[in-house]
Order: structure tokens, then sequence, then C-alpha cells
């Protein structure tokens, strides 16, 4: 299958800072999430996907083609772009419309599509409304409309759910899962794990412009193996288990907490660990209280990765 | 598919632009300065005040050195400048669309709002002071004066026009350096002697305006009788808007905008 993008050795600085350091990916069609917390590079590697950056370093493509000043790339790709920069005192509907003559419509079907993409971000009954008078998330459900008027095969959505409400958010999941059902490619950034999840499996973790871990959710948590991770126990013999848990090669770290009631221990093997702590704490006649693993979902994975 | 269209969309936009701006309504209460100054002159009974062909032909050339100038310098410096700092050429340059023919529609944008707004009071000026009953020289005559002063005073915006577009594709504070180049070096290069004012877009403007004897007093004033012969002002002037305005394309195309965001 012909990755959708295609990234070898690329970089980008802004001056002295480095936003994106020696990424090679190759993205396949579908929905992925590019997750990383703010600042990590997200954006400029949509930028430079899109063609509005230049690499500094290395190259970037599009279903096999440079992307800087190539308009067949521009043909195929949408793109909502994070800032929320706008032409304020255009209507919704002639900034929509605009961006669909900008598209190579003509007039009568710049206009039947603009409708219809207007009607598909439910955003009819303010259409006539100046942009400048919108809330941040109509700004950002037209903003989205003008990245899908022109149905291209591949979306770019830079944070596309920052500021919307619930209903909004909602509406907009399932519309670029809809656009991944019709086999449109999708790559969708964000800094919320959630949000990330409820649209797609297939990630990309990306933290101070490198990627660090790509694949779907599940490849992902795998990772947790390589990384330390947190198990939080409230018994009533922290010093006695943590005295016993240290002479396991994969326990990392102990921590006993100042109340004296709870430990936090730090484990390189979860499911050894799991496994095993049954019997210790019945041989020892331990009795745990509450047993948390902060890391067992997948906001652990990234914070591990990130941190 | 239809190319065409989508240029149009860039003019329009631009021209929206120029027109709704803030900065429009300053333009036209300076713009229109003059054409009060004509009226008063008109209906003015004072006898020893200048001759109306001297009054006209001073008023034109504030027209072309200092309004037509400010002009391009407001609109052209903007615009490329106010698409980057409203971050609104995301939207353009992810078009399927070449980006130096954007700046081409917007600078063809440009000179239809520039010639809205100076071009009226232009005319009015000169329909006021040339129907004045103290004119020595026939309405038909005068008329043809006019005419030419009005060519150069386009060739003005568009030569200055052609070099702001290229300071807002180009610069980060494209406004500053505009004031210092039209206001600073253009008028202080044309006090100094010797031919250092060939350097300069105005000399060939100058050099340019038609040289009826009661403005060429004026212009002898400013140039010191170093004036460029009409032909190579004009071929300069044109120069000027084809390199400048050739500049300001190849920017818009190699640029990254985006990293200044």
């Amino acid at each position: 299958m012909i990755p959708i993008v295609e990234a070898a050795n690329l970089s980008k600085w802004y001056g002295q800072v480095i936003g994106i350091n020696d990424i090679t990916i190759a993205i396949a069609p579908g929905i992925t999430g590019l997750l990383g917390p703010n600042g990590a590079g997200k954006s400029t590697l949509l930028k430079l996907m899109v063609g509005i950056l230049r690499p500094s370093k290395g190259e970037i493509k599009i279903m096999g083609d440079h992307v800087w000043n190539n308009i067949e790339i521009s043909k195929i790709i949408g793109y909502c772009p994070d800032l929320d920069a706008f032409y304020e005192n255009m209507t919704g509907y002639n900034f929509v419309l605009n961006m669909a003559l900008l598209s190579g419509f003509a007039k009568d079907e710049s206009e039947t599509l603009t409708m219809q993409t207007i009607e598909r971000v439910d955003m009819l009954e303010q259409k006539d409304k100046k942009i400048v008078s919108y809330s941040k998330g109509m700004r950002q459900r037209i903003k989205l409309a003008q990245a899908i008027i022109h149905d291209p095969k591949i979306l770019f959505l830079d944070e596309p759910l920052s500021g919307m409400d619930p209903i909004g958010r909602h509406d907009t999941i399932k519309l670029i899962k809809e656009l991944g059902l019709k086999g449109k490619s999708v790559i969708v950034s964000s800094h919320i794990l959630h949000e990330i999840e409820a649209m797609t499996d297939n990630i990309l973790l990306i933290n101070n412009g490198r990627i660090l871990a790509e694949g779907n959710v599940h490849e992902i948590r795998e990772l947790i193996d390589t990384h330390p991770h947190n198990v939080y126990i409230i018994c009533d013999k922290p010093r006695h288990l943590a005295s016993i848990l240290m002479e396991f090669d994969d326990i990392s770290g102990v921590k006993i907490n100042l109340d004296d009631k709870s430990l936090i221990i730090e484990t390189l093997k979860p499911d050894e660990f799991y496994s095993r702590l049954p019997k210790i704490l019945a041989e020892n006649d331990i009795s745990v209280e509450n047993l948390q693993s902060p890391d067992d979902n997948l906001q652990a994975v990234f914070r591990y990765l990130v941190g | 598919m239809n190319g065409i269209q989508s240029y149009k969309v860039i003019f329009n936009i631009t021209f929206n632009q120029i027109i709704r701006s803030k900065k429009t309504i300053l333009m036209l209460i300076v713009t229109f300065l003059p054409v009060f100054v004509a009226i008063y002159y008109r209906t003015s009974a004072n006898t020893d005040m200048i001759m109306p062909e001297q009054a006209l032909s001073q008023i034109m050339i504030f027209f072309l050195l200092f309004l037509s100038i400010l002009v391009s310098l407001f609109y052209g410096t903007a615009l490329m400048a106010d698409e980057i700092d409203n971050r609104t050429i995301t939207y353009i340059f992810t078009r399927p669309i070449r980006k130096y023919y954007v700046v081409l529609w917007k600078f063809l944008s440009f000179l239809l709002g520039s010639f809205i707004i100076l071009i009226p009071p232009m005319v009015l000026t000169f329909l006021l002071v040339s129907t004045d009953s103290r004119m020595s020289f026939d309405f038909g005559t005068s008329l043809v004066l006019f005419t030419k002063q009005l060519g150069i005073a386009i060739l003005s915006i568009l030569a200055y026009g052609a070099i702001f577009t290229f300071f807002g594709s180009r610069l980060k504070h494209p406004m500053i350096i505009g004031l210092l180049f039209a206001f600073g070096w253009e008028k202080i290069i044309l006090i100094i002697p010797g031919i250092v004012r060939k350097f300069s877009v105005a000399h060939y403007l100058l050099s340019s305006f038609p040289k009826d004897p009661s403005i060429q007093r004026a212009i002898d004033h400013i140039s010191r009788g170093a004036d460029s012969s009409f032909a190579a002002s004009i071929s300069i002037i044109t120069l000027v808007t084809v390199v400048f305005l050739c500049l300001s394309m190849y920017t818009a195309y190699s640029k990254e905008y985006a990293f200044e965001q």
C-alpha cells in the first residue's frame, strides 16, 4: 500500500529553534492521530505536509510527490489550520464559497458545494452572519468546512476540536469517522488523548520534534514494557511489602509515601508484577485496601513516552 | 474547473479589504484636501493669489510627489503584509493556485483601489481650477495638460505600488521601511546635486511631467535642471514597475510565510 505521507530525515528549524528533528515516517491511508503536547511539533509537521513550510533538511512527499509549490498536491489535500485566523468581515457562507472558487470550481458548482458543506458542519443557520460574530466553536466548524469543501483525498486537521462544545466535538468526530469510512485519509492532531482515541486506533506520538512511537493504540500500549510502569498500593504493611518487592529484578524503584500507608512501585514488567503480586500478598498476610495503576490507560503511555 | 475564477476571488477579496479598510477613510480625507483648497481658491476673490494655471500645476505636483506615493505606500505594503499578519495567507496558499499570480491579481486590485481613491479628487481639482475665469489657458489646452499629468500620476502609482508590494512581500516591517524610502530617500535625493538623483523614482516622474512653462519652473526648482528625457523616464519607470512586480511574485513563490507565524 502506497503511503499517503512519506518523510525521510525531515527536519525544520526556526532559526536556532528545532521544530522537527530528523523524522522518518510513512503514514498509511486511513485516519491517523498525531498526538503530542503543545509545542511538540505537530503543527510544524502538518504545515510541512501541506506545503506551507519547506523542509530545512530531508524531504516530505504526499502520494509520492514533493509538496512545496506543487498545485497538483494542493488539489487533493484539505487543511484546517490551528490558527484562529479568518477574513473576519466575510460571512461564513462567503468564506466557504470563496474557498470553493479558489479550489477551481465554477460559480454555480461552488454555490452548491458551499451549501452542502455548510449543512454538513451544521452551520446553515449562521451562514449569513459575519465570521467576526461567531463563537469559537462556530469558527472551528466553518474552518473545517473550508477544508473539506473540495472533497479532498487527504485531510490535515490541526486541533480541529479545540474550543468546540461537547456536541460540536461529537459531530466533528462523527464527521471525521465518516470521511474515513468513505475512503478519505485524515491526519488529525491533538494534545488530548481521548479525542484521538475516539477517532482512530492509528497514532503517531510526537514530542520535541521527534516521533516517539507509531502504530495502533495496542502496539503503543505494549511500549509500556520498555518504560517504567507505576503501581500505587495502599496496604497495612507498606514497608514489609517494599522490602519483598525490592528483591525482584524487574522492580526499578519503590517509594513509600509520607502517610506510611501507601507505596508507589515502579516496574519494568507490569504483567509479571501483576501475576506475582497476589501470591506475595497472601504469603505475607498483607491486606490491600487499594491498588491503582495510573498508567493503565493511553494517557499513561503518552506520559511515559513524552516524559 | 475554472482557473480565472480563482484569481478573481483574490482580486475581489483584496479589493474589499482596500475599500473597507479603516485607512481608506483617512486616505480619502487626505486625497480630497486639494479639492477643498481648489474650492477655496475658486471662491476667493483675492487678486493677489497666484494664477490658476500655477495653482493647478502646484496641486498636481502635490498629487504626484505626495499623494500618489502615500496611497501606494499604505495599500502597496499592505497587499501581502495584511494577509501575512492576519494569517489568512494560509487559506490562499493551500489552494491549487499559483502563488505568483496571487501577487499579480492583488496588484491589479490595488491599482483599481488606488485609482478610485486618487483619480476623482484629481479630476475634481482640475475641473474646479481650470474653469476659473482667471485661467489664461483655454479648457482644451488645460485638459490635454491634465491628461498627461494624470498619466504620470498613474505611472507613479504603478511604480511605487510595485516597490511597496515588494516591501510588503519581503520585509517584516514594510510600512516603516516604506516611509523611510518614500519620504526619506526619495525626497532627500532630489536635493542632492549630481547624478545621484537618478537613483530615485521621483526624478523620472518629475522629468516626464508635462513641460508647460509654469510647471517647468516648479520642476526646475526641484530637479535643478537635471531632467532625464521623456522616453528615458517612461522606460525607467516601466522597468522599475516590472522589476519590482517580478521580485514580489518571486518572493511570494519562494518565501515561507508560515515561518513567521
